[in-house]
């Protein structure tokens, strides 16, 4: 067993989902990704996301209007993240 | 269970029939079918494809649901969206309310349609001459939402 005290660094893996126009531009429906940080948020995810460059930054600039959900409920930038969440990024809804 | 996100078409009056039950309190069924154009932004449109989020449908139309019957004094309310490939003319949403009185039942109709177009993660992709493309989200369907925000008491918006 791991001593909590040691500086075992935390990891938090959190699914990635992709929808509709999103999935098209990033060529995938969903990843999985591992943080570092003890604290994640909706918005260090985006920030690392939009760090890939190319379509990742264009289609996540600030000001597109990307809606972020966290275990299927809409979420906001400094919602927390934990191990196992599943966060998709949702493009403006046209059902009905 | 009051809310469906199928594939398959719908019978709206198998649909009525089954809501409405033999619920004697029921004085009023008010029912909105959304269809598909042939037409979208000045181009023909010969198909579309809904895509949408599993799990995240469901929770969105069923929370839309308990809302209505929060703001409304209805009986039962039925949601079904269709989703894969559909045509000009093929039925895309059946959104049913019943109630004492048709306003409780054209208001909550209403409400869960308006919210529904801002809140259910689903995406319109449309086949034109041109080639095939996501279908824009509209100011006026987030005009209809702000309208029902802005107003606290029951009734329809302006």
């Amino acid at each position: 067993m791991p001593d909590s005290r040691t500086a075992v660094p935390a990891v938090t893996t959190i699914r990635l989902v992709y929808l509709a126009r999103l999935r098209e531009a990033f060529g995938r429906s969903d990843e999985d990704l591992a943080l570092m940080a003890s604290t994640p948020s909706v918005g260090v995810v985006l920030a690392l996301l939009r760090a890939r460059g190319g379509v990742w930054a264009d289609e996540l600039a600030p000001g597109r209007a990307v809606r972020v959900a966290v275990n299927h409920t809409v979420a906001a930038p400094d919602a927390a993240l934990r191990n196992g969440d599943e966060m998709a990024l949702l493009p403006p809804v046209t059902g009905g | 269970m009051p809310v469906r996100v199928q594939t398959a078409d719908f019978d709206a009056g198998h649909e009525v029939s089954g809501l409405r039950g033999a619920d004697a309190r029921v004085g009023a069924v008010a029912t909105f079918i959304g269809t598909v154009r042939d037409m979208n932004d000045a181009s023909p449109v010969s198909a579309m494809t809904l895509e949408h989020y599993p799990g995240m449908t469901e929770k969105a139309l069923t929370d839309i649901v308990e809302e209505a019957r929060g703001r409304f004094s209805i009986i039962e309310a039925l949601v079904i969206h269709r989703v894969g490939e559909l045509r000009p003319t093929d039925q895309i949403v059946l959104v049913a309310v019943t109630s004492a009185h048709r306003g409780d039942a054209f208001d909550a109709c209403r409400f869960i349609m308006d919210i529904l177009k801002t809140r259910a993660p689903v995406w319109k992709k449309e086949a034109t001459p041109a080639g095939s493309r996501w279908v824009d989200a509209r100011i006026t369907d987030d005009a209809a939402e702000l309208r029902w925000k802005a107003d606290t008491t029951p009734g329809k918006p302006d």
